[in-house]
């Protein structure tokens, strides 16, 4: 499996078509939730948004595995990644664009308003599967 | 039992997805090409397609712990089920018109929803045969619909 993020990832990363996070607890209880963006740091990393004290923001700090899914419509096809969360990021370019294109999504979406980021969570690539 | 809400929703969602975790606790991902509350109203039979099943095995091994989660495209209105695996099988005939049903909701929900930015032949293409019939036990639902509810668990009552 590929630790690296290929090129032909970047545009699905921005269509605008909502992901799936999977996380786990500490204990091992999974947890699931669909979420609207996922950010390209680089080659090795992606960008969360944490916008709410969630479940899975909890579970990612006590332990850092994730699988996240993206969904490239026009391609037929998905995307599973493997993360590790690295860090949280409350400033700088990073943060910046994400913060604004939640903005634009929640105005898109009827939602203006209710979302709002707290940070953004970098995690790195373990894996990258093409389905 | 499943909230009659719940089942109602789950008879209205338009995409749902299954987690599971291996045994060092990694979560993995699995897309569901249907879903349907069992007749004893505890517990959802989920249809897995086989470009999903790697790494189902492995994690329903150690503790069987699922969730999932579906949702009505459009409104946003999404919950999260979690509980235990029960059982599973080969998907077979008798799931066709569970398949089918699914995937008319989500082909006319993605197309409600954002107005043939993409064609019916594109969308079908995502819902992928089922090949494994998966049952799992109820414990929990959580509601997740966007806002300040997300997180409120809504199963067993009064918790």
């Amino acid at each position: 499996m590929a630790s690296v993020l290929p090129a032909e990832i970047r545009p699905v990363l921005d269509n605008g078509v909502p992901l799936v996070l999977a996380t786990c607890s500490a204990d091992g209880e999974p947890n699931t939730t669909i979420i609207s963006q996922a950010h390209y740091v680089d080659d090795e990393h992606v960008a969360l948004s944490f916008q709410f004290f969630s479940k899975t923001i909890r579970n990612v700090r006590e332990n850092p595995r994730a699988c996240l899914c993206l969904n490239d419509i026009l391609g037929r096809s998905y995307w599973l990644l493997d993360l590790e969360y690295e860090r949280s990021e409350t400033s700088g370019p990073i943060f910046e664009e994400m913060d604004m294109q939640i903005e634009a999504i929640a105005s898109v979406t009827g939602m203006s308003g209710i979302f709002k980021l707290k940070a953004a969570d970098i995690y790195r690539v373990l894996g990258v599967r093409k389905i | 039992m499943i909230p009659r809400e719940i089942v109602d929703f789950l008879s209205r969602a338009s995409v749902a997805v299954l987690s599971t975790r291996d045994a060092a606790h990694a979560p993995h991902i699995h897309f569901l090409s249907g879903w349907q509350v069992h007749d004893d109203l505890e517990s959802v039979v989920c249809l897995v397609p086989a470009s999903f099943t790697d790494r189902l095995a492995e994690g329903l091994a150690p503790a069987g712990r699922i969730a999932m989660v579906a949702e009505v495209i459009g409104p946003h209105e999404t919950y999260q089920l979690k509980g235990r695996y029960l059982e599973h099988r080969a998907a077979g005939p008798a799931d066709r018109p569970v398949f089918h049903a699914c995937l008319r909701r989500f082909v006319s929900g993605v197309q409600d929803h954002l107005k043939g930015r993409y064609c019916e032949d594109d969308l079908a293409a995502r819902v992928h045969e089922p090949a494994v019939a998966l049952r799992f036990a109820v414990e929990e639902i959580f509601l997740q619909t966007p806002g300040p509810a997300a997180g409120r668990r809504v199963f067993p009552a009064g918790a």
